[in-house]
């Protein structure tokens, strides 16, 4: 008895002419995740994706997180699959599915079957696969109004497969079909959380990370690539350092204090934008949430806007800690933002930061810093970091 | 790299590779097997245990191997403490001893004991007169580390085990001397419980001893085959005892050159220091081989990356305390913005005059070029 996940669309059904594009970028997508877990034969077909493992001792369980963390999927469920004869459904049913519904009070049977050349009617096989377990088990109790839970046989072009249960996928639209754009990533819990989001409408993310040494560790820089790793179960990931003492030291002795950490993210946008542009990005992501600090308030936002051309994307930006925290704590990135390490050292934040700067006292503040060649220097300077099997937590 | 850590971990010499890679290629047996390869094994701990007697002057069935400082110090104050409940429930230690005694008597303290931390002055020792007068007629046992291993001071082991034996002879008296060992001869006369690692003498990381006078009852807190006279059950790690008896017996026999040479590097490195602008050096009463320093104005955290980006390898306070305000720098009174940016240097023979230099240029190229980071 082999176990197969089989994976539903979502959005992507619903799609016109364009349905091919997205229907190959989901399947790349998952044939790509998989292939670090070992082993899989993939096909799709009636809006349905098949997952067999081919050797039975693959990982099935972290390849099934993989698959329920593929955008693009509605919902997903693990089954077992026989030849299409009533008298092979019966006995897997009975061998496969009776530990399970043991554990429920009752239970109902529901078949489908799209293939009409199949002997029996569905109701006819749900009454035979149902009378089949109930003589194998008689406490077995039925409730076709509120069952305690359903089971499937399905009667498909290949064969029949029952399962019992289905889990909800992660929805939106496949990996990378929605083009690239930049993710500002800090080691905190806001900015994986922003990635995530845009992940979900088949973004592709190239994680820009600015680090500050010696001010900040190198296991602040190795905490925000295990974040990316994590990410890379979401969506197609590239990952950027950009080394960034050299311009915190030149704000901080050349502007005004309480402009430092807005100044701060004018050179980030600035820098971000102008390392990303030739790497097919097209926007900028960042996890801001109006007014969470002090530099993300309404005027704060848009002085550090107001540098760079590409649009940028806030999907947190109505968003209250608590609900960011719960997407964190689902998707799996919590644990690991939480862990101690400075990634922005506190000499550079000024006590008094500016709540309602404007563009032109942002504009004076810089008229002392050489722009330009700060930034020119921190994309000359990035550099690439592979996402190797050591941050996989 | 440049090396001032070996309070941190010593780098295996190669008689402790040589011996470790003989067991584990010739003598793979269990040594509580009844056949050749069980007896081979057995024989290569019991000349590892010879050994590391030697080299403290004591009896070899007076060493318990353990796996590590941490584990022996476990088994010292939890043995002790047990094994002599019904006399009493009281311990004195001193205010900065290493986590593994104090996190240890922490436990115990939530099992019933109560401990005395005896404070330290200035110099950073404790007095043989403030740990004696702690004692009560309650008291079952006191632990009191040879050498610091933050500071380097040198705490009165012998004075307080002559004078607390004298006078008070059913009390258990426990030391703390990893950081001692093969660095200062401290006959173990008066001293009932003493713990050693082998990593922090050029043996292997997972292993170590508790020296346990004959005729101290223990009750051991890992139990099962019966193996170390049934004080540390578990089959013996072979090979890195076999490393520890080599280290030991190498650390033993060059231990008057290599004092000789730490006291030099010393010297040499107090005088090169001393121009760095801003150092403060912590006077203690100490062993020659760790001392800290400090750079007011200047976070240890960000010193160690800048040295680290030099390849010049030493510590903020001990290694084991990361992150957190040293325990044992609070306890001495030392201000908070000078414990934090506290160095601990830790010299090894092997350093050099040249690689000194280097430290001292390094810092002072920190004072010119990294930003006051804590205000």
């Amino acid at each position: 008895m082999k176990e197969l996940f089989l994976l539903k669309y979502g959005e992507v059904a619903l799609k016109g002419l364009n349905r091919s594009t997205f229907e190959s970028r989901l399947m790349s997508a998952l044939r790509h995740r998989l292939r670090t877990v070992g082993d899989f034969r993939i096909s799709s077909a009636q809006s349905t994706v098949y997952v067999e493992p081919v050797d039975e001792y693959q990982d099935n369980e972290r390849a099934f997180e993989i698959c329920s963390r593929l955008f693009g999927i509605a919902s997903l469920s693990r089954a077992v699959m026989c030849e299409k004869d009533p008298e092979a459904i019966a006995n897997l049913a009975v061998e496969y599915a009776l530990p399970i519904l043991q554990s429920y009070p009752s239970f109902k049977v529901e078949a489908k079957r799209s293939d009409k050349r199949f002997p029996m009617t569905s109701p006819e096989l749900c009454a035979y696969v149902g009378g089949r377990l109930l003589s194998a088990d008689p406490h077995l109790r039925v409730n076709v109004r509120e069952p305690g839970i359903t089971l499937y046989v399905e009667v498909r072009d290949f064969g029949a497969y029952i399962h019992a249960g289905r889990f909800e996928g992660a929805g939106g639209l496949p990996p990378g079909c929605g083009g690239r754009a930049a993710l500002l990533l800090s080691g905190g819990i806001d900015s994986p959380v922003a990635g995530y989001m845009m992940a979900k409408r088949g973004l592709s993310l190239t994680c820009v990370h600015f680090a500050s040494p010696p001010y900040t560790s190198e296991q602040a820089e190795e905490k925000v690539c295990e974040l990316a790793a994590i990410l890379a179960d979401y969506a197609d990931i590239d990952m950027l350092v950009v080394p960034f003492t050299e311009q915190q030291l030149a704000i901080r002795d050349l502007c005004p204090e309480d402009m430092a950490t807005l100044i701060f993210r004018r050179m980030m946008m600035r820098t971000a934008e102008r390392l990303v542009q030739s790497r097919g990005c097209k926007a900028l992501i960042t996890g801001e949430s109006l007014g969470q600090v002090a530099s993300q308030t309404l005027d704060g936002l848009c002085v550090s806007d107001s540098v760079c051309r590409m649009p940028v994307f806030r999907p947190l930006i109505g968003m209250d800690k608590t609900e960011i925290t719960a997407i964190a704590r689902k998707i799996g990135t919590f644990e690991t933002s939480i862990l101690p390490y400075e990634d922005c050292c506190t000499v550079f934040t000024p006590k008094h930061p500016r709540t309602r700067p404007d563009e032109e006292y942002a504009r004076e503040s810089e008229a002392n810093l050489p722009v330009e060649e700060l930034v020119e220097k921190a994309v000359r300077e990035a550099y690439h970091v592979r996402l190797s099997r050591k941050y996989l937590v | 790299m440049i090396y001032f850590d070996h309070a941190a971990t010593t780098v295996p010499c190669r008689a402790a590779i040589d011996a470790a890679v003989r067991v584990m290629e010739e003598i793979p047996g269990n040594p509580s097997s009844v056949h050749a390869a069980g007896i081979a094994a057995a024989h290569a701990v019991q000349e590892a245990r010879v050994s590391v007697a030697r080299a403290l002057g004591v009896r070899p069935d007076e060493i318990v191997f353990t796996a590590g400082g941490t584990e022996a110090d476990n088994l010292a104050l939890r043995g002790a403490a047990l094994a002599l409940r019904r006399r009493g429930d009281h311990i004195v230690t001193t205010a900065v001893e290493h986590p593994a005694v104090l996190e240890t008597l922490a436990a115990l303290e939530k099992e019933g004991f109560s401990v005395t931390h005896v404070p330290t002055g200035e110099d950073g020792c404790v007095s043989a007169d403030a740990v004696l007068s702690a004692v009560t007629d309650r008291t079952v046992l006191v632990s009191v580390m040879a050498v610091c291993n933050e500071t380097g001071a040198r705490m009165p082991v012998e004075e307080i085990g002559r004078r607390l034996k004298a006078r008070h002879s059913g009390v258990l008296f426990h030391s703390d001397m990893v950081q001692s060992f093969l660095k200062e001869r401290i006959p173990l006369t008066h001293i009932d419980l003493a713990s050693f690692s082998a990593h922090k003498i050029h043996g292997l990381k997972g292993c170590g001893a508790l020296y346990v006078k004959k005729g101290t009852r223990l009750v051991p807190h890992v139990t099962g085959g019966g193996q170390e006279g049934g004080l540390r059950s578990g089959t013996e790690n072979v090979h890195s005892l076999a490393a520890f008896g080599a280290a030991a017996e190498e650390g033993a026999r060059d231990l008057a050159a290599r004092r000789a040479r730490i006291i030099a590097l010393r010297k040499y490195a107090e005088e090169r220091l001393s121009a760095v602008p801003g150092l403060e050096p912590l006077r203690v009463q100490g062993v020659p081989d760790v001392f800290t320093v400090f750079l007011p104005g200047y976070k240890s955290e960000v010193l160690l990356r800048f040295l680290s980006a030099r390849d010049i390898c030493l510590s903020a306070g001990s290694a084991c305390a990361k992150g957190k305000k040293s325990p044992v720098l609070t306890a001495m009174g030392i201000p908070a913005d000078r414990i934090d940016s506290a160095l601990r240097i830790s010299l090894g023979a092997e350093n050099t005059e040249a690689e000194i230099d280097l430290l001292c240029e390094a810092l002072c190229a920190a004072v010119g070029s990294l930003v006051h980071t804590s205000r």
